[in-house]
């Protein structure tokens, strides 16, 4: 109260306030957009800030060392066969003389693209087959979702495997497996939000407005799950991830000498005992990346969800 | 003789009912409803939680299906309207919703979202539409900078004001008041009270006011209906109908209404209602509200009361019978 | 001696864009048999307050000053270690303080019988039996106005309607005779006709009792018939308390008299013009130490975005906090 003290009292305080002087709409907060906010409150989460640097570097280093360095992923050298780690060779060579780490990374090329790109498809699947179940309703969402249902029914393994064999093992064939396995979850996230969502005062007033359908479905109802498909998408790539390694380890990935980190870890298997770092890269770079991927999910999970705020 | 811009003849919306194996129960939301709005009219709508108030109005903005009826606007029927007819109709009914934080898109900004109605049905230029945002937000006492914020920077009354907005743009005709109010503050509530006020003046707007708090309802009203168990049982001018309510029920419903005076507070008699609201699967027989009625008789159970005009008001009870 | 008495209560919460000062210097007393009524817009405090007393603040809440004390027991937060304080404060609730809540589903237990929910708490405060505490039920059950709760003991909150479910909560409240009941909008989610039963279920109990109520509103209707003192709370602050005709008859702060004249009273016979507050009520985060109604009130003056005005006395009861009461400010109040 020290502050009252020198505050003296005049007459001319008692004057009355100009409009002008109020602010009666005030808005305290800085404006800022949904992402934006998930952005700041994602920054917070530490862990998931490390998963996201690890994996902003993991995507650098697959792009770029296999660029400069001076060996190629196929170019065979039995003069420096079965080597450990060197300064020339950083995580060594294989029986070929191949650079292990040019290997790992190209490996990590077709991890990552087939991850993301079969992630990706899964996420237009299922966005739209689940928005449409949803949106629409009745007796259309009854039979849709139960297609669903029996097509979860079947283990994801199987369907890779057999449209792996059926269209000999390509990219193409890995991809339209994957992608056929995991769009279901996918759709069934996505239904669940747009029947909450349909219900909506914002729907309902969209719908008032005239709006058409498909304005409502992608206006209003999609751009309101983004939270929840973008978590949804950050499990779908480690799981695709995870099911090419499978079918490489199977040895129905891809063919030689192009590999993933299935295929490497497939073809180190066997020096295991002999030469367990070779075998231990391709793991390794796995394991890494999941983990880092999960983290992201997680972090992502809390900081797009608005009731946490 | 005013002119008529909305009529309702019987309407009937029953949901559930549906399921492969077992039918589901039948809601009865509104069971057999009669209502004329004319031009440049504000109809109140009052009733308790359940009575099928929410369920006509959305029947009407077509949210809800009508199973049984008709609703006419401007003579047409709504229910088989298509093509430019229903692309007017679309324009000239609107609504606004009860809760100002779950009806604006939370992913839009303010100025989206009051461009959104000029975007749907093609109205002007992207310049034009821009003014006209700007123009309505003025309209509603928002600062035409507040364009580029999202909806949740805004306290419940602005939401709401920008709610009234983005309904304007298509300049309406009707417009279905679906609770505004009463998830705002007192001080706010006026704010809003009086903006419908002065656009009902300007542009002729007629409403339909729905609501249970029936000190508001008499203040906007020029007519009032009151709604029990999904049955209107009396329509009436709001002055009368609040000094001398007929039906029991509307009786009841204004004596328990909370008066914001000390005295007159203490000295009213309430007319406290026995027991609760019957579910509208199961309806009572005859009159819907003669298990709680102070008045009733035997011919209420098996009868059930029409309509009819008593004076200048319309009253469903058999109190009233010739 | 006062039931509760509440001095210089401020409660802080922190958040990442700085501290929201939800209670600001908050003083009342409620005495045994009184109904308090307290006032105030979504974000006035009101709530806070009342968590603020019973220690059910969130997280990152606190009370940063103040004394509380219950039937001349000292319950100040600050007094106590944070542990005692939870462990004193968990045998006072329910105890000597009950709550009745806005939602009676967030108090009940949806899985166990009405009975069982009601007897736990007599046979925790009295020294009785079994049969005695179902017999003591039975009557708390038919003085809250439930018929044929010998049947209704044995059900499940979910058989119950809004109404009576507020009912159970109001006999639970009342089974271990508490020193003050709080009751934080206890009719708001109900319909006018079920609203008015439970209110004068209020009235009527608060004379058969020896608890001090505090209720809190935003309904000026609600408080006008059963309240017998009145707070009306603006930006986190008391700024005008009165009996109920002072307060409707007299007002004194230009926040109260606005809202008085933005409400219609029904029974009025010539329609009156609504004359809404301009404007949206103040955000509490890192608000400025001056008259929180200023930015709103159309008499405000310079020095109303200067300082907070001090508290001015109309009489035993009715107090005001506003510059218009300063002498050199005589005139500019009409």
């Amino acid at each position: 109260m020290e502050e009252n003290k020198n505050f003296e009292i005049t007459p001319d305080l008692f004057e009355r306030l100009d409009d002008s002087d109020k602010n009666a709409e005030k808005i305290a907060y800085e404006s800022k957009t949904y992402f934006q906010d998930a952005w700041s409150r994602f920054k917070q989460n530490k862990l998931a800030l490390a998963g996201l640097c690890f994996l902003a570097i993991m995507v650098v280093c697959c792009i770029v060392i296999p660029m400069v360095s001076p060996y190629s992923y196929d170019a065979q050298n039995m003069a420096v066969a079965s080597q450990n780690p060197t300064l020339a060779h950083p995580m060594g060579t294989d029986r070929f003389g191949r650079d292990i780490l040019v290997r790992v990374m190209c490996g990590g090329r077709i991890s990552l693209s087939v991850g993301v790109i079969a992630a990706l498809i899964a996420l237009v699947v299922g966005v739209i087959y689940g928005g449409i179940s949803g949106y629409v309703g009745g007796k259309v969402d009854m039979v849709m979702m139960r297609i669903v249902d029996c097509m979860y029914s079947i283990p994801d393994t199987l369907y890779v495997i057999l449209i792996v064999v059926v269209f000999e093992p390509s990219m193409f064939s890995i991809l339209l497996g994957i992608s056929i396995s995991s769009w279901m979850g996918m759709s069934r996230q996505v239904r669940a939000q747009v029947l909450t969502l349909k219900e909506q005062e914002f729907s309902l007033a969209a719908f008032v407005l005239g709006a058409s359908p498909k304005r409502i479905l992608f206006k209003h109802l999609i751009i309101n799950s983004m939270g929840p498909i973008i978590v949804q998408f950050t499990m779908l790539v480690p799981a695709a991830i995870f099911s090419e390694a499978t079918l490489g380890y199977l040895g129905i990935g891809l063919s030689v000498p192009q590999a993933s980190w299935g295929t490497l870890a497939n073809d180190a298997k066997g020096l295991v005992a002999t030469r367990p770092l070779e075998c231990m890269w391709p793991i390794l770079a796995i394991c890494l990346t999941m983990l880092a991927l999960n983290f992201i999910g997680d972090g992502l999970g809390d900081a797009l969800d608005p009731k946490k705020k | 003789m005013p002119k008529p811009i909305l009529e309702i003849k019987d309407l009937k919306v029953y949901f559930g009912g549906g399921g492969f194996i077992k039918k589901a129960p039948l809601v009865k939301a509104v069971d057999g409803l009669n209502l004329t709005v004319y031009e440049n009219e504000t109809f109140g709508l009052v009733g308790e939680s359940g009575c099928g108030k929410s369920t006509t109005g959305r029947a009407i903005v077509k949210i809800n299906k009508i199973t049984d009826g008709h609703i006419y606007y401007n003579g047409v029927d709504i229910d088989t309207i298509k093509g430019d007819q229903l692309k007017q109709f679309k324009q000239d009914v609107q609504m606004i919703f009860q809760d100002p934080y779950a009806s604006l898109n939370p992913r839009m900004t303010v100025g989206e979202i009051i461009r959104e109605p000029m975007d749907i049905h093609n109205i002007g230029t992207k310049e034009e539409r821009e003014a006209r945002v700007r123009e309505l937000l003025e309209i509603v006492g928002l600062k035409p900078d507040h364009i580029r914020r999202y909806p949740h920077e805004f306290s419940g009354g602005q939401r709401q004001r920008i709610g009234i907005a983005r309904t304007l743009a298509l300049n309406p005709k009707f417009i279905v008041c679906d609770e505004p109010i009463s998830a705002l503050d007192v001080s706010i509530q006026a704010q809003v009270i009086n903006l419908l006020e002065e656009l009902q003046k300007e542009m002729g707007i007629s409403y339909l006011f729905i609501a249970h708090d029936l000190s508001m309802v008499k203040h906007i009203s020029d007519r009032i209906g009151v709604m029990y168990l999904g049955n209107l049982v009396e329509v009436g001018d709001a002055e009368l109908l609040y000094r001398q309510p007929m039906h029991p029920y509307t009786q009841a419903l204004l004596s328990s209404v909370p008066i914001p005076d000390p005295k007159t507070a203490r000295e009213r008699q309430r007319i406290v209602l026995e027991g609760e609201l019957p579910s509208p699967i199961n309806p009572p027989s005859g009159c819907v509200f003669r298990t709680r009625c102070p008045k009733v008789m035997d011919r209420c159970a098996s009868e059930k009361p029409a309509m009819r005009k008593v004076g200048d008001r319309q009253v469903a009870c058999h109190l009233f019978d010739e | 001696m006062a039931m509760l008495e509440v001095n210089h209560l401020s409660t802080e919460f922190k958040t990442e864009n700085g501290a929201v000062k939800a209670v600001r210097d908050v003083s009342f007393k409620v005495e045994k048999g009184e109904v308090l009524g307290i006032v105030g817009e979504s974000g006035s405090g009101k709530s806070q307050t009342m968590f603020s007393i019973m220690g059910l603040l969130s997280g990152n809440g606190e009370v940063t000053e103040g004394d509380i004390k219950i039937d001349g027991k000292d319950i100040s937060p600050k007094n106590y270690s944070p542990k005692d304080y939870e462990s004193l404060m968990s045998s006072i609730r329910g105890n000597d303080m009950a709550m009745i809540f806005q939602d009676p589903m967030t108090f009940l237990n949806p899985v166990l019988k009405i009975g069982t929910q009601l007897i736990e708490p007599i046979l925790n405060h009295n020294d009785v039996s079994k049969q005695e505490a179902e017999a003591r039920a039975i009557e708390l059950m038919r003085k809250v106005g439930i018929p044929s709760p010998e049947t209704r003991l044995n059900q499940y909150p979910f058989e119950f309607s809004g109404g009576m479910r507020q009912r159970i909560i109001i006999a639970i409240a009342l089974a271990c005779n508490p020193k003050i009941i709080i009751a934080d909008e206890p009719t708001t989610a109900l319909d006018v006709t079920i609203q008015a039963q439970v209110l004068d279920l209020i009235a009527h109990l608060k004379d058969e009792i020896d608890s001090g109520i505090i209720m809190i509103t935003h309904d000026l209707g609600v408080v006008a018939s059963i309240c017998d003192r009145i707070n009306i709370m603006y930006g986190g602050k008391v700024v005008e308390s009165g009996t109920a005709d002072e307060i409707f008859y007299d007002p004194k702060h230009p926040y109260t008299i606005g809202l008085l004249s933005c409400i219609s009273n029904p029974e009025e016979k010539e329609k009156k013009e609504l004359h809404p507050i301009p404007g949206s009520p103040p955000d509490l985060l890192n608000i400025e130490n001056y008259c929180p109604f200023a930015d709103r009130c159309e008499k405000a003056m310079k020095i109303c975005k200067m300082r907070m005005p001090e508290e001015k006395q109309y009489s035993n009861t009715h107090t005001c906090s506003c510059w218009l009461s300063h002498p050199l400010a005589q005139g500019k109040g009409e």
